[in-house]
This record gives structure tokens, C-alpha cells and sequence, in this order.
């Protein structure tokens, strides 16, 4: 894929699964524009990494559930995206000084987009939080069956584990592990009951 | 009573059991814990419906319910934790290729500085292959003007004959009794002439304490310089260059640093 491939590619790019090669591309094209909002509006340069990194992956987790329709150019969604989301860690941090007066400047664009999409942030963030508790091997085995879809024969190759029993086994508690850590979260199960039908 | 517990910690109902004895009154109650842990069995057979390996039982009870949406959860939580992670390392590896592209601001600079540094180092090579002492004498030397603060016509013959570059009256002045004057014309005619060894001799003994002592010095380092013996030459220049009052100090203080140095080196 080019640096600067078309939407159409990088639609298809992300349906197919090729997301690095989308990643290379979104950045090479929109790192820029993303950056610029945070820095003007009093971010760093690490801020401004953290959320194009939120971003890429907010819009790639769109796309992959069907929820962009192409109405907006992908540069329209991914600069509107970055600015929700720098507009949305600026009100967490209460420290900046001029907090009050960008937030109050952007104000109309953060209620046009409605609570659904905060909804959606604090699960993401929830899920992050949540994952990160659960230990390195299981992470890797759970990773590599669900994001990956590696089936127990290629996990036992990729992993070393003895056979594909024993990460059966290790894939069953590990679950079971990741089911406790939610249950024992309370915003993690208030987000199961409203958003988990 | 009931007290509601959240905060963010594994527990069971048997946590607090022991504080039930003391506070009768009291349950515990966290609104996400079953009221009794689901079998293993039944929680492999719902993740494996999870997985589409099983069809789900029928009419799911309250807490299959529950652990079925916890574990629709936990798969959505595996795949965007792995997805954020791979954009991660997307973006780092980006970052790293832009880099490698971007020329830093200084690079061009540098390299303009090194290609000049270069040129420097070639030019000043090929300047000391290329200077001998004759280069030096070629760039430096002029021909000996004779004063003519009385206006010319007041000029004696030898000194007409100098100036009309009438060189052949050289071996006429060339006797034992010749003053130092006309010896250092004779000695600027067979310079004229290119007789460098014949112009060394008779500048020689004038360095001496005569009248034109200052001027044979200064001629007698270009003869050496155009006989190609630079070290006679050096060691003239450079007691001229030590002394300010020197009739030639102005001169040989234009000679280059870098061409004295060349000459000193070979």
C-alpha cells in the first residue's frame, strides 16, 4: 500500500486485515493534522502520539464493525476523532491552564457528537484497564486465539506449549481468569449490563 | 442490612464470613457476584458456544445470561487491547521510516561543510605537490626599481642603461673595484637575464654591511627561490621578516604563510 493511498484502499486495507500497512499510510497522511490540534491546543508531543495512536485505532474499530458508510472522507472522520479525543483527556486534566478556554471553544463540536461516543471511549479505555491485569501468557494465548484466530495447533507451535490440550486447558482458565477480573470491576459490569444485550 | 461493596478486588461470599458472627444483621452483597460459582462445565460449554463450537443450551438462566454477555465482553476487550497494541507498534515502525527519510536540519549543512573541507584539503594537497621554490620566485618577484626622487634626468649612464633594460652593460661593471652600486645593478641584470647562480655570487658578498645591503638580501632570496634552493632562501626571508626596518619587509611580509610553509615541509 502507498503512503498515500486512497480511502477506498484504506477501507479495504482494514476489512482485509492488513493493518499495518493501513497504519503506515494513515500516519504518513493524517499523523500531521492530528498532531497539530493537540500541539495548538496544549498538548505535547507525546500527548499528540497517544492520540493518534486512540485515533487510528478508534476509526480502524469503526470500519471492521461496519459503522462507517463512506459519507465522510476518512481525513474528515480522523480529525474529528483526535480532536473528541484530545477534547475529552484536556477536561480529565484539570492541571492545564487554559482547559476552561479550549474546552469552551470546542464545546459545540463535543455536543453535536452526542454520549455515545464518550460511551464508547470509556469502554475502550475500560478494556485496556481490564486487560491489562490478566497475565502475559494468557494475554498471549487469548491474543493469538481471538485477534489472531490461530487455531490450538498453530498457538502450540507459535507458544511451545506441550500440546493442544494443555492450551485448551490454559485457554479455559485463562478465560475464566479474564471473566473474574470483569466481574470484579464495577464499571466493567455496569458497561456489560447497558451495552451487552 | 446490606452493604454494597465497589472496589476493584477478586473476592467471594466467604470474604467477610467472618464478620457476620459479630454483625448479625449484616449480608454481603456485590450486585456482579453470583450467588453461587458457575461449574466448570457449565462455563466451557459456554465459551465454547462463545466460539461457535456448541449451539447455546435453550432458555439460558438469569446467570448463563450474565456470564455469557461477561464473556462477549472479555473477547471484545481481547480484541481491541490486541488491536491498540498492533497500531502501536504500526506507528512506532512509521515513525522509525519517516525518520530514516527526513534529512535532519543540520545533515545538509554538515554535508556542504565536509564537501568544502574536502575541497580545502585536495586544494592544499595540490598546492604542495605543485609549489617549488621557482612558483614562489615566479609570484613574487619584481624587478628592481631604481629611486628616482631627483626625477630621472638626473640619472648617471649606468643607471639610463638599467633603466632601459640594457642588460649586456652587466659585464662591464663587473671589476674588482666595482662599487657595491653598480655590483647590485649587475647582479639585477643577470637576474633580468635568468642567470640565477651569477646573480647569487654577486649579492652574496653585498649582504655584508654595504649600502645595499638590504636590497641584495631580499634579491639574493629570489635567486636563491628561482635556483630552486629553498632553505638559503627561507633563512633570508625570515630575517627580513623579523626586522620591521628592512627596506624589503613590507614585501616579504605579502609572501603567503601557506606557500613559506610548503617550502619548509619539502
Amino acid at each position: 500500500m502507498e503512503p498515500q493511498a486512497a480511502d477506498d484502499v484504506i477501507i479495504t486495507g482494514i476489512k482485509s486485515g492488513d493493518i499495518d500497512q493501513v497504519v503506515r499510510s494513515l500516519y504518513h497522511q493524517y499523523a500531521g493534522a492530528v498532531a497539530a490540534y493537540v500541539v495548538n491546543n496544549g498538548g505535547s508531543r507525546q500527548d499528540a502520539d497517544d492520540v493518534l495512536q486512540e485515533t487510528i485505532v478508534a476509526f480502524i474499530d469503526l470500519v471492521q464493525k461496519g459503522k462507517f458508510r463512506g459519507e465522510a472522507q476518512v481525513k474528515t472522520l480522523l480529525v474529528g476523532i483526535g480532536r473528541n479525543v484530545w477534547l475529552n483527556e484536556i477536561k480529565k486534566k484539570k492541571s492545564l491552564d487554559h482547559r476552561g478556554e479550549v474546552y469552551e471553544k470546542d464545546k459545540g463540536l463535543e455536543e453535536a457528537d452526542g454520549s455515545d461516543w464518550l460511551q464508547q471511549r470509556a469502554l475502550q479505555q475500560r478494556f485496556r484497564h481490564l486487560i491489562a491485569r490478566l497475565g502475559d501468557s494468557c494475554r498471549t494465548i487469548l491474543t493469538l486465539f481471538y485477534y489472531d484466530n490461530r487455531s490450538f495447533r498453530e498457538i502450540v507451535s507459535e507458544t511451545g506449549y506441550e500440546s493442544e490440550q494443555v492450551v485448551r486447558n490454559k485457554k479455559y482458565k485463562c478465560m475464566k481468569d479474564l471473566a473474574e477480573i470483569i466481574q470484579s470491576d464495577p464499571e466493567a459490569m455496569e458497561q456489560v449490563r447497558l451495552m451487552y444485550e | 442490612m446490606t452493604v454494597h461493596f465497589n472496589f476493584d478486588y477478586c473476592y467471594n461470599d466467604d470474604t467477610f464470613a467472618w464478620l457476620f458472627p459479630a454483625f448479625p444483621g449484616l449480608r454481603f452483597h456485590h450486585p456482579s457476584i453470583s450467588a453461587h460459582v458457575m461449574s466448570p462445565e457449565k462455563f466451557q460449554h459456554l465459551v465454547d458456544s462463545l466460539d461457535g463450537q456448541n449451539p447455546p443450551r435453550e432458555a439460558p438462566d438469569q446467570e448463563t445470561d450474565q456470564q455469557r454477555r461477561v464473556l462477549r465482553y472479555a473477547v471484545d476487550a481481547l480484541r481491541y487491547d490486541a488491536l491498540h497494541r498492533q497500531v502501536g507498534k504500526a506507528l512506532e515502525a512509521a515513525r522509525a521510516e519517516n525518520a530514516a527519510r527526513v534529512i535532519p536540519f543540520y545533515r545538509k549543512p554538515l554535508s556542504i561543510a565536509a564537501a568544502v573541507a574536502i575541497l580545502i584539503c585536495l586544494s592544499t594537497m595540490g598546492k604542495f605537490a605543485l609549489t617549488s621554490p621557482k612558483d614562489v620566485y615566479d609570484r613574487y618577484y619584481s624587478s628592481y626599481d631604481i629611486p628616482t626622487a631627483r626625477g630621472g634626468e638626473d640619472l648617471d649612464p649606468l643607471e639610463q642603461a638599467y633603466q632601459a633594460r640594457n642588460w649586456s652593460m652587466a659585464d662591464h661593471l663587473l671589476t674588482a673595484d666595482a662599487p657595491p652600486r653598480d655590483r647590485f645593478l649587475a647582479g639585477m641584470a643577470y637576474m633580468e637575464q635568468g642567470q640565477y647562480a651569477g646573480a647569487i655570487d654577486i649579492f652574496k658578498p653585498l649582504t655584508q654591511g654595504t649600502q645595499y645591503k638590504d636590497e641584495s638580501e631580499y634579491y639574493l632570496a629570489m635567486a636563491y627561490l628561482a635556483n630552486h634552493q629553498a632553505a638559503p632562501a627561507l633563512e633570508l626571508i625570515d630575517r627580513i621578516k623579523a626586522d620591521p626596518d628592512h627596506v624589503f619587509h613590507r614585501q616579504v611580509m605579502r609572501m603567503s604563510g601557506l606557500d613559506l610553509l610548503i617550502l619548509r615541509a619539502k
